[in-house]
């Protein structure tokens, strides 16, 4: 099938089966999915800056359908995104100033890719070490994570300014309570800061965000996993936004390809959130951890495939991997649907 | 006489066990059955597209449309096109989440029903 825009012949079904993906993975952890998304387009032969702007495309409508399916089986807290969101617009600024005078350095790919290796495996290690040493523990509750003194310190942190003038509300304490994130009370700077710094990730790594912001959720401010996984979605339909504008405005999108891998995105989305539902979270969370382990190790195939002339067809095996990794995570979070389903009903 | 019989037929069986082998196993099977299919087939995609000529007609010319649309939007007014891409995308993303709950709705009815019955 032709693609007007992009100016390409791509396999619809080739599309469909990559939405698929894209929409169970996004709906059980989380994320927009953008690394995945964009590396599967480049194997499919589409032009780099038309799979990065696709890709956002798809983040945004994908991340609506998540959202939507994970507020209607309450893990969304709205508070908590919507304060997240007023550190991530200037976040996202900055990071785009920065990206601009590494360009101008001639040093931005690398740079990027490097950033990308420290951050994803470091991320990818400690997810899987927290799930290796949580399980070890006796007794240890479903959704228990090995930094719960840390989330508790922060939440107790107290930032000045204690009070704030707001138009319309007079002096507001800068102290607020999250009750469905099961936070009785935390600085709204936290989760401010929080988002800044997600903003500003996102927009230097030109990702949604959703891999840094659902494990900060978790690991340091103290969400319970599956409410992080819902509130972090709302959080990606902005950050999404964001770039489908930016990028549909130098005519960098293809808009059939999106609505094409977004309508098979939506019937994954209903795997993947469906099954945040029954599987434990512990299992949700280690599942996560090796997914993003492959997107560090798939990064690093693709630096060294652009360092070394002989060794460019490791660009296609890195793509490749992360497909191959995440198709058969697809196929492991089916499975556990089937098999909680049959074992238990619905603990909520 | 009994004992060579016996393996005459042992004989024969093998022999037709390697036949049958061979005939799975080397493909003549395989390519009759591709054949079968394509011959009763073909005819049928040929009456197919004869009799859905203009209606395909009429959806080839509407893709040619839209993809000169596309192409003509994206390159004349890039912030109508911004904004064309994010409604496009948003409405369709609201439309399939509704889609697909009035559909996993009528399911989750339907097995209800069904186990009620039984």
């Amino acid at each position: 099938m032709f693609f007007p825009n992009a100016g390409v012949v791509v396999d619809p079904a080739l599309l469909v089966l990559l939405g698929l993906i894209v929409g169970t993975l996004g709906g059980f952890f989380g994320v927009g999915g953008g690394f995945l998304i964009t590396g599967g387009l480049l194997v499919f032969g589409v032009p780099p800056i038309f799979a990065v702007g696709t890709g956002l495309t798809l983040v945004m409508g994908s991340s609506i359908i998540n959202m939507l399916k994970h507020k209607g089986l309450g893990n969304v807290d709205f508070r908590l995104g919507l304060l997240m969101v007023c550190g991530t617009v200037p976040g996202e600024i900055l990071a785009e100033r920065l990206n601009v005078a590494l360009e101008a350095a001639g040093v931005i790919g690398p740079v990027i890719r490097l950033i990308y290796v420290i951050f994803l495996g470091a991320l990818g290690s400690f997810i899987v070490y927290d799930y290796v040493k949580v399980r070890r523990r006796a007794a240890a509750k479903a959704d228990a994570v090995s930094t719960e003194n840390l989330a508790r310190r922060v939440q107790a942190l107290r930032i000045p300014p204690h009070t704030l003038w707001l138009p319309g509300r007079g002096v507001t304490p800068t102290r607020v309570a999250l009750p469905l994130s099961g936070i009785q009370s935390i600085s709204v700077f936290v989760p401010v800061s929080i988002g800044f710094g997600v903003g500003f990730m996102a927009g230097l790594l030109g990702a949604g965000g959703g891999f840094i912001l659902m494990p900060l959720l978790v690991y340091v401010v103290g969400v319970p996993t599956v409410m992080a996984i819902g509130t972090d979605l709302f959080q990606i339909i902005i950050t999404g936004s964001v770039g489908t504008f930016i990028y549909a405005l130098g005519n960098h999108v293809d808009l059939l390809m999106a609505v094409i891998m977004l309508a098979a995105a939506s019937a994954g989305a209903q795997v993947g959130a469906t099954a945040t539902k029954f599987v434990e979270p512990g299992r949700i969370r280690g599942l996560f951890g090796v997914t993003v382990l492959s997107g560090g190790a798939a990064v690093a195939l693709k630096q060294v495939s652009e360092s070394v002339s002989r060794l460019h067809f490791l660009d296609t095996v890195a793509s490749i991997l992360l497909l191959g990794v995440s198709g058969a995570i697809c196929l492991v979070i089916a499975g556990l649907l089937l098999r909680a389903a049959r074992k238990k009903p619905a603990p909520n | 006489m009994i004992k060579r019989n016996g393996t005459a037929m042992v004989a024969a069986g093998r022999e037709r066990g390697a036949s049958r082998r061979r005939m799975t196993a080397s493909g003549p099977l395989r390519r009759l059955c591709l054949h079968a299919i394509t011959l009763r087939l073909e005819p049928v995609a040929d009456f197919l597209v004869y009799s859905l000529r203009p209606q395909l007609a009429i959806l080839r010319a509407m893709y040619d449309a839209l993809t000169e649309f596309l192409r003509e939007t994206g390159r004349q007014a890039p912030l109508l096109w911004a904004l064309l891409v994010m409604a496009v995308v948003a409405g369709a993303a609201l439309g399939l989440y509704v889609l697909w709950e009035v559909v996993l709705r009528w399911l989750a009815a339907a097995w209800a029903g069904a186990r009620g019955r039984e």
